[in-house]
C-alpha cells in the first residue's frame, strides 16, 4: 500500500497498481523504493483525489499508455471519450478543471486526455464571448487590442 | 398618519376583508409606492452585489491555474492539425478570449504549422503571402503543411 498526503491534511492508503498509473507516483516509489512515509501532494485536495483515485481504480489492470509519446506530435484528435468516461466527467467546473490540474501534476496522462477533450467539446462551435462566459473569464484585451489581432489574422478570418 | 385618524388602523385590515375607507385607500397607496421605490433600490443593491460576488469567484476559479501547456493542449483537441477557414476561426477566437489564452495559443507551435487554403485565396491581386508566413512561423522547428483546396 502506498500512503498519500494530500493539501488538507488527509491521508489516503491506495493499492500500488492503482495509483501507479500516476507516472509521477510510479517514477517516485521506483526512485525511492518501499517507504512508510506518507508521499504529499500539495497540489491536490482530498476531495479531488478521492475522484482521481476513483478514475485509477476504473483503470486497474488495464495497460498503462506509452509515456514517451509527445502530445505534441499527435495529429488530428478525436473528441470521442468513452461513455464511463463522460459520467465521470459529468462534475461541476471547478471540479473539471481540479481533476485536469491534478491528472497534470500527478502525471496521468489518459485522464488528462479526456479531461481536455472535455472542456474542448465544451468550448466547440462558440464564440469568444461565449467562452468567456461559460468559463467565467474577464476579458482583459482592450478594444484596439483586439481589433490588432483581427488585423493580423484577417486573411485567415472568414465569418 | 390619516389612516389611524379613522380609529380604524389598517393593521385590522391586513387580518381581514374589510374594504379600506377612501383615507385608508389613500395611505395604502403611498406605503405600496414606498415600498416598491425600497425593493427597487435593494434589487441594484442586490445586483451590484451579486457582479461583485462573481468578479471575487473568478479571481480564485481553478481555470486560471491550469498552465499554459495544458492550455495548449485542450486548444489541440479543439482544433485540426492543418486549418480550414472555419478552424482558424476557431483557432482566433480562443486567442481572443483573454491574453492568457493566446499566450498559450503561441506557446503551443502544432496549433500554427498547418493552413489549407482555397484556390481562391491566392489571387494575386489579393493574397497575402507575409500574413500566412507569419501565421506558420508561429510554428517555429515544427514541420508545416499547406494544402491548397
Amino acid at each position: 500500500m502506498v500512503l498519500l498526503l494530500t493539501s488538507d491534511n488527509e491521508m489516503f492508503s491506495v493499492a500500488e497498481d492503482v495509483i501507479k498509473r500516476s507516472a509521477y507516483i510510479k517514477n517516485m516509489l521506483e526512485d525511492v523504493g518501499e517507504s512508510d512515509l506518507p508521499i504529499p501532494l500539495p497540489n491536490v485536495e482530498s476531495n479531488v483525489l478521492v475522484k482521481i483515485l476513483e478514475y485509477c481504480e476504473h483503470y486497474r489492470g488495464e495497460p498503462l499508455p506509452a509515456s514517451d509519446v509527445d502530445p505534441a506530435e499527435i495529429g488530428d484528435r478525436s473528441l470521442d471519450i468513452a461513455d464511463w468516461d463522460q459520467k465521470y466527467m459529468a462534475v461541476d467546473q471547478e471540479m473539471l478543471f481540479e481533476i485536469i490540474l491534478a491528472a497534470n501534476y500527478l502525471d496521468i496522462k489518459s485522464l488528462l486526455d479526456v479531461g481536455c477533450k472535455t472542456v474542448a467539446k465544451m468550448m466547440k462551435g462558440k464564440s469568444s464571448e461565449e467562452i468567456r462566459t461559460l468559463f467565467n473569464i474577464a476579458n482583459d484585451f482592450t478594444p484596439e487590442e483586439e481589433a490588432q489581432i483581427r488585423k493580423e489574422n484577417a486573411w485567415a478570418e472568414c465569418r | 398618519m390619516p389612516a389611524r385618524k379613522t380609529g380604524r388602523p389598517i393593521s385590522q385590515l391586513l387580518s381581514s376583508n374589510i374594504l379600506p375607507q377612501p383615507q385608508q385607500a389613500a395611505y395604502i397607496q403611498t406605503e405600496i409606492a414606498k415600498m416598491k421605490t425600497q425593493i427597487s433600490k435593494l434589487r441594484t443593491q442586490l445586483g451590484s452585489l451579486e457582479e461583485r460576488l462573481f468578479e471575487h469567484e473568478r479571481m480564485l476559479s481553478s481555470s486560471r491555474k491550469v498552465p499554459l501547456e495544458v492550455l495548449g493542449e485542450i486548444f489541440a483537441n479543439a482544433v485540426p492539425s492543418v486549418l480550414d477557414e472555419g478552424a482558424r476561426n476557431t483557432l482566433l477566437d480562443l486567442c481572443l478570449v483573454c491574453k492568457n489564452w493566446r499566450e498559450a495559443a503561441l506557446h503551443y507551435p502544432r496549433l500554427w504549422s498547418g493552413v489549407a487554403l482555397k484556390s481562391k485565396q491566392l489571387n494575386i491581386a489579393t493574397f497575402d503571402g507575409d500574413a500566412v508566413m507569419l501565421w506558420l512561423n508561429r510554428a517555429g522547428g515544427v514541420p508545416k503543411t499547406l494544402t491548397i483546396q
